[in-house]
């Protein structure tokens, strides 16, 4: 047996990978949990220096411009029901429950945006999960309660001055940006390059008593529950296939390029609904294998 | 002349430039309100209280290009003393060169405004409307970016001068040098841009005359035939004003029939008020009623910038709205859906319009525009 000792060690990694898929996943209490995150476009990937990717209805190639968005109240959801807070980890990217996913890196068409990106969750639960299946349950947006706070007193990941949104006096919760190939045109005959998705709270009031923002007639938050999802070996993606599927690209029908969120953007209901909000469907996040 | 007694009295009391309020001045820090009788001190967040050296500071940032991303285009630069802290064009450029679709308001006495901007319920400090012209990218105005951001405060950093001022300013900050700080003074130094010195204060105080004109304009700006003051009728000339005895604030906008460019009320697609912010059909072509503070200087008018002269604009509201005969903007704005039951056609003679540009006129504080205290700092 003297031959051959890589081998051996290779069929001892056989066998240890098999014992692994053999034992049922769990999540244990206290025990670090990872869930990655990306951005795609159908089944392929779509990146700041890659090939455009075709995506709406018609298709259209667009290249990326930014792809950012920010998550809070994020829980597991066992089989049997039970919601297992996920205590986020404090670093650069998350803060007070809040995530920011960055899947643009500052590179190509991306060259407003931040070198650094963040393609994942981290935190811990506090009982364990049990086996699974689990799903996954957050809210798109940032909470309330930070929404409203200045860019320029917030720690990271709410420090940043393009996901702040001055003239809402809040934040954007998804800011995606994309250049369609051959441009966009617009209802009064001009052309845009830029199909920009700016989510956000609208209609907000403040108090000029106190200084403060009382309400905003649109929180826009949407609570998302994923399909089945085995952190292991499967991640939570942002299809941009399914959230512009009722969106042709090429095309503004007016207001702001794009959605902005304005209440009466004829281009927000396709992509409000596939992001769930106002009763859509939803849609636009989805599980998929790593 | 009673109240010129009592004007005098006050006066050798409360100072050189007006008498004071009869309750003791309000006093934050070494700041103190030097206000006439019929203006209740500003409020002011708890956050960031008034200093001498905060406004000092934010006076030197507020004219020092250096701010903005690429070092072109200081606050001054669409704020211009002269004119009233507006910029006599109808539409503002920022620093990469992008037109900016509002015209740029006069910022004498912003402090008591109520919401900032043309039309912005949600804007109601100046520390969170800074966040619009500095890191705003539809369009860009300053262009400060995430990416920049560092190299701006390094600017500022380089220079011992600024930092000291920093220092000054927020002495209980360890690292003094930050946009926070930049906001919070500059905040304070435009709560400091006051303008109750016009000849109509003065004559308010027993200081000046009116001429017959201005006094004729004057009734009128204030009667129920011209009706200005509905809208025109605070101390500062506008109808959405907070203060400190304020408990509840309306923050109105209107419709003054500018357009109708489909006969349902549209505004031009490009900028169509209130209801970008709340989707209801009434708020078409609703904007705030800006401040008639150094009018005579703030022009060209209205929120786009669309009528040149004070007469042109009077003879648009004598009118009761503007009628927009060709082009791509054509429609009647006086039959607008959505305008203002306060904008009515109004039988006014060329003289009574001459008398109510005349008392619009006295609302001119030469001092404001001129004087030391909010000249701009001088920039090596």
């Amino acid at each position: 047996m003297k031959c051959c000792p890589a081998l051996i060690t290779a069929t001892l990694a056989a066998l240890a990978m098999l014992a692994m898929v053999a034992t049922p996943p769990t999540l244990a209490a206290g025990r670090p949990v990872t869930i990655d995150v990306g951005v795609v476009a159908g089944d392929a990937a779509i990146a700041c220096d890659g090939p455009g990717v075709a995506v709406g209805t018609p298709p259209v190639a667009v290249a990326l411009r930014d792809a950012r968005f920010y998550l809070h109240d994020i829980a597991i959801v066992t089989d049997d029901g039970r919601i297992l807070p996920l205590h986020i980890d404090e670093t650069v990217w998350q803060h007070d429950g809040v995530v920011l996913i960055d899947a643009e890196d500052a590179t190509a068409g991306c060259r407003d945006g931040t070198p650094d990106t963040n393609p994942r969750i981290t935190g811990r639960i506090d009982g364990a999960a049990g086996p699974g299946p689990w799903r996954l349950a957050f809210t798109l947006g940032v909470p309330e309660r930070l929404n409203h706070t200045a860019t320029d007193l917030s720690p990271p990941p709410l420090d940043l001055a393009a996901l702040g949104w001055g003239w809402q006096a809040g934040r954007k919760y998804l800011k995606l940006e994309v250049m369609p190939e051959g441009g966009i045109a617009r209802p009064d005959g001009g052309r845009a390059a830029t199909w920009f998705l700016h989510l956000g709270a609208t209609g907000c009031t403040g108090n000029p008593v106190t200084g403060e923002i009382v309400t905003c007639a649109r929180p826009n938050r949407t609570r998302i529950v994923t399909a089945p999802i085995d952190p292991a070996r499967q991640r939570l993606v942002l299809d941009l296939d399914r959230l512009f599927a009722a969106t042709n690209l090429a095309r503004d029908q007016g207001g702001a390029v794009g959605c902005m969120s304005a209440p009466d953007d004829p281009d927000c209901p396709a992509v409000f609904a596939t992001l769930g909000l106002d009763g859509g469907a939803g849609g636009a996040f989805r599980v998929v294998d790593k | 002349m009673i109240r010129a007694v009592l004007v005098a009295a006050v006066l050798g009391l409360g100072g050189m430039t007006g008498p004071t309020t009869m309750a003791a001045p309000q006093a934050t820090g070494d700041w103190v309100w030097d206000l006439p009788a019929y203006v209740p001190p500003p409020r002011v967040p708890d956050d960031n209280p008034m200093t001498v050296a905060k406004v000092t500071l934010g006076r030197r940032l507020f004219h020092d290009p250096r701010l903005s991303g690429n070092g072109t285009l200081a606050c001054s630069g669409c704020h211009v003393q002269a004119l009233g802290f507006a910029d006599g064009r109808a539409h503002p450029v920022g620093a990469t060169g992008a037109v900016v679709r509002r015209n740029a308001q006069g910022l004498a006495n912003v402090a008591w405004r109520a919401s900032l901007t043309w039309a912005n319920p949600a804007l109601v400090t100046l520390e969170a409307q800074m966040a619009v012209p500095l890191y705003g990218t539809d369009p860009v105005e300053m262009g400060v970016t995430d990416a920049n951001r560092a190299a701006v405060l390094d600017r500022f950093r380089a220079d011992p001068e600024v930092v000291a001022g920093f220092r000054t300013a927020f002495p209980d900050d360890p690292r003094p040098v930050s946009f926070i700080s930049i906001i919070r003074a500059i905040a304070a130094y435009q709560r400091s841009l006051i303008s109750f010195d016009s000849r109509y204060d003065r004559w308010l105080q027993g200081r000046a005359d009116l001429t017959a004109a201005e006094r004729r304009g004057h009734d009128l700006f204030f009667g129920e035939r011209a009706e200005c003051h509905h809208c025109h009728g605070s101390f500062n000339f506008d109808d959405q004003v907070a203060h400190i005895l304020s408990r509840v604030v309306e923050r109105q906008f209107h419709n003054t029939g500018l357009y109708n460019i489909d006969g349902e009320g549209a505004y031009p697609a490009t900028d169509r008020g209130l209801i970008e912010h709340t989707g209801l059909a009434a708020d078409m072509g609703a904007f705030r009623a800006p401040s008639l503070r150094n009018v005579a200087v703030t022009g060209p008018y209205m929120h786009d910038g669309g009528i040149d002269t004070l007469d042109a604009v009077l003879d648009t509201y004598a009118a009761g709205g503007r009628l927009i005969p060709s082009g791509p903007d054509a429609g009647d704005g006086r039959l607008n859906r959505w305008k203002s039951d306060l904008i009515v056609r109004i039988e006014l003679s060329p003289t009574e319009r001459a008398d109510i540009v005349a008392f619009l006129k006295t609302l001119t504080d030469e001092r404001f525009l001129s004087g030391p205290t909010n000249s701009p700092h001088q920039i090596r």
